[in-house]
């Protein structure tokens, strides 16, 4: 078992080879058990303090690895020392990834493990003591800390090529490993038997990072390829933050119209029915105008609605208002039409239009206002016109205008998150997006 | 929640936010019906059909 509850790394010792003589050093010599020959890669094991014997040959590396055994450096706030590299794949496919072991002096063993230029730090308990309490529930997540894990990926891993020490046999294991992600975050659960089950917690760390850490040029570095099963979402981390943020204003937007609503209750200030008679010296549609009795609108601006009504049937009518300040003969013209018609055609009754209309005017002043009247309908009979005038308008188009447009740039960065998780998910057999798509 | 990530859009939110409790509190409408503000009335003009009207 690797040494530790030192309080530093303990001094380099060099073996020799049994196979070539040749030496190799050993960064933990009291706490290594199996170490590879950097000479002729014939894998060893003590079988006493000072005697190694020939278990079996490695595998050349197929790539050179870039943190050296040896190489030092601190990171996550502990002290680490390159003391191993392995190069392991999915049983049974090529997809292949390699591990840096790592040893710290007071916890023992963490690792840096790399796949497609995506990199995390991973480690057990020692380093993380909840993840003791740990237990395989056998579901598709993982709760950790309040998060919960979703499984990712299923595999057996297996050790294709290895250089350094350790106090177990890496080539020996076949590990039945699940992936459960967080991002930033994951969680390792290693099957070692039916009843013997590990938790390693791993969190996605930048290439500078480690370069930085072990004062290694990033530049030798593998580039990343396509979107690491846990690698951070700048999008997700956004969308988070804008629909949060939307959440409050849209919240903040309905109080307003609420207290707008209850302190300025919507008025009524005219609701009269006038008679129309026809202008015999005009064309055939023309109406007289008229001029509707003054009335208030109290306070300051508002929004003003005019309700048009008329019993029209099968003709229409229409009307312009002159909305006219008595103090200030400032006007407000709309033209507003009715119609109406119906019937029964083809076995089947019919109507089409309205015998009411509205027209909404913003921000009229208070003041004393009339109106200026010039009705025109197709009927010629026709006698009467009812127009309501309200005041103190609450607008609910302006809040759903409103909330649109908060909503634009949040909908822009759920989709832009979404399709980062959708790439994410391609490497994986659980993949939520699956059936949607 | 991480601001900085987003300021900009904090920004152009409470103008939004802003101009919405502006308008609440002076009755502005953003989607007003067609209205001609201080028009001239002294000339009559008509159009054809069911949208035939006259000023005075």
């Amino acid at each position: 078992m690797a040494t530790i509850n030192l309080k530093a790394f303990p001094v380099p010792e060099e073996v020799a080879c049994p196979n070539c003589r040749k030496i190799t050093l050993l960064q933990d010599p009291a706490g290594s058990e199996f170490y590879v020959c950097n000479s002729c890669r014939s894998f060893l094991r003590f079988i006493t303090d000072t005697d190694a014997l020939v278990q079996k040959q490695a595998n050349k590396l197929k790539k050179e690895p870039v943190l050296p055994v040896g190489a030092e450096g601190v990171l996550k706030g502990h002290s680490f020392k390159v003391i191993a590299y392995l190069e392991k794949k999915e049983h049974g496919t090529n997809y292949g990834w390699r591990e840096y072991l790592l040893y710290n002096y007071e916890k023992g063993y963490a690792n840096l493990a790399e796949y497609d230029g995506h990199w995390n730090f991973v480690a057990g308990k020692e380093f993380y003591p909840p993840l003791e309490k740990l237990r395989d529930n056998k579901w598709t997540f993982l709760a950790y800390e309040d998060v919960e894990y979703a499984l990712f990926n299923k595999y057996t891993a297996v050790v294709t090529a290895l250089t350094g020490e350790f106090d177990w046999d890496p080539i020996a294991e076949k590990m039945k490993t699940s992936e459960f992600i967080a991002p930033p975050f994951i969680i390792y659960r290693e099957q070692h038997s039916e009843v013997v089950i590990n938790h390693y917690l791993g969190e996605y760390i930048e290439a500078a990072e480690i370069a930085t850490a072990f004062k290694v040029d990033e530049k030798l570095f593998p580039a990343k390829k396509g979107i690491g099963a846990n690698q951070f979402s700048k999008h997700y981390s956004r969308w988070h933050a804008v629909s949060r943020l939307t959440g409050l204003l849209i919240a903040l937007a309905l109080i307003i119209q609420i207290v707008n609503l209850v302190t300025r209750p919507a008025t009524m200030v005219m609701d009269e029915t006038f008679e129309i008679t026809r202008d015999t010296s005009k064309t055939v549609d023309d109406f007289k105008p008229f001029a509707t009795p003054a009335f208030n609108i109290e306070g300051r601006a508002s929004a003003v609605e005019f309700e048009v009504r008329s019993d029209v049937d099968n003709n229409w009518l229409e009307a312009t208002i002159v909305l006219v300040n008595e103090k200030t003969n400032e006007t407000w013209e709309v033209t507003e039409g009715i119609e109406y018609y119906h019937g029964y055609e083809g076995g089947e009754s019919w109507s089409e239009g309205s015998q009411s209309t509205t027209s909404l005017l913003s921000s009229i002043p208070g003041g004393r206002y009339h109106l200026n009247v010039y009705p025109a309908s197709g009927d010629p009979l026709r006698n009467s016109v009812n127009i309501k005038v309200t005041t103190n308008i609450t607008v609910w188009m302006n809040l759903i205008i409103t909330c649109i447009l908060l909503c634009i740039y949040p909908a822009y960065c759920w989709y832009r998150m979404r399709n980062f998780e959708k790439q994410r998910w391609l490497n994986s057999d659980f993949s939520p997006y699956e059936e949607e798509d | 929640m991480k601001i900085k990530s987003i300021r900009f859009y904090l920004v152009v939110a409470l103008l939004i936010a802003g101009y919405f409790a502006y308008a609440s509190y002076n009755g502005i409408v953003y989607w007003e019906s067609t209205v001609e503000k201080n028009t001239d009335n002294a000339n009559s003009h008509a159009r054809n059909g069911a949208r035939r009207f006259y000023h005075k």
